[in-house]
């Protein structure tokens, strides 16, 4: 008995980390992710030649176990077509506890690019994996929405 | 003796779930307006994993998440601009499990037509070859009927 004792410790030891990683929660928020024209009125329907405009929110809560507040993070904004990418807007800020932080722009769409949905991703990262390594991580989980461009 | 066996065993297992993942690109070398796949193994079951690649000027022309599935897999594709810049492009993958690959994986995106443009010579060559070879037998042909 004694003998089983110790690796079953050591097995718990490995285990306790581990499920941590899986079960965490993120410490940030996308709160919004929303499209309009370029005079501010919102709209997920673009023509060729049109500027497609990208607002997202992100949110801290007021008080956060697991992390230090203010926090560094890296936003992505990416607009695909199929495996195409057509537009990525960054953004790298400091964020207090319970604080909502704006981010957004616009992106052209070409008169040559194709017509049908386009996707936007919304990431919040702690940096780039060539900047982080094994230690990258996302703080947010990832919004998505699309909008349609017609000829 | 069998438990502790059994134990040592799980934590194996426990360890081998925390290997670095693998990273795939295919194919190695393409041309602009093609599709590049990277494709990640050995991932944690339903993990987040950062994909980055970085141009040949070091500017990052693709940043993606994708969520693996239960067997620790997942890929992305992406197509290559028309206007892409030639030369090596490094693909970055960092997952918040299973970490990161030592080394960045990569590929070359080259230009359509080959660095020299060299004029295929062999229907011409095979055309005169013909010819001598037609005329030679005519003039055979005719100064054996003479005699």
């Amino acid at each position: 008995m004694k003998e089983v004792k110790k690796p079953a410790f050591i097995l718990v030891l490995t285990l306790i980390p581990l499920l941590t990683l899986t079960q965490a929660t993120y410490p940030l928020t996308i709160t919004k992710v929303e499209t309009k024209d370029y005079t501010g009125v919102p709209k997920t329907s673009f023509r060729r030649g049109e500027i497609a405009v990208i607002e997202t929110e992100v949110s801290a809560p007021a008080a956060y176990y697991y992390a230090q507040f203010p926090l560094d993070y890296l936003q992505i904004i990416t607009l695909w077509h199929g495996p195409s990418m057509l537009g990525l807007l960054m953004t790298r800020t400091k964020i207090s506890a319970g604080e909502t932080k704006s981010f957004g722009g616009g992106i052209g769409i070409r008169l040559t690019d194709p017509i049908g949905t386009y996707g936007i991703e919304v990431y919040v990262w702690n940096g780039f994996p060539s900047e982080k390594g094994a230690a990258w991580t996302p703080l947010a989980p990832a919004r998505t929405t699309s909008i349609t461009v017609t000829g | 003796m069998k438990a502790k066996l059994l134990l040592t065993a799980a934590m194996f297992v426990v360890l081998l779930g925390l290997a670095q993942p693998t990273v795939t690109v295919t194919p190695a070398t393409l041309t602009p307006g093609g599709i590049v796949t990277i494709s990640i193994g050995g991932g944690a079951s339903g993990e987040k994993c950062g994909i980055e690649i970085r141009d040949p000027f070091n500017n990052v022309v693709l940043a993606r998440e994708i969520t693996l599935t239960p067997t620790g897999t997942g890929s992305t594709s992406w197509q290559i601009p028309s206007t892409a810049g030639f030369g090596t492009y490094l693909v970055y993958v960092s997952c918040e499990t299973s970490g990161a690959p030592a080394t960045p994986a990569s590929f070359r995106v080259t230009s359509l037509v080959g660095g020299e443009a060299v004029k295929d010579l062999s229907p011409l060559l095979l055309t005169a070859v013909t010819l001598f070879v037609l005329t030679a037998a005519a003039i055979v042909a005719v100064r054996k009927q003479k005699k």
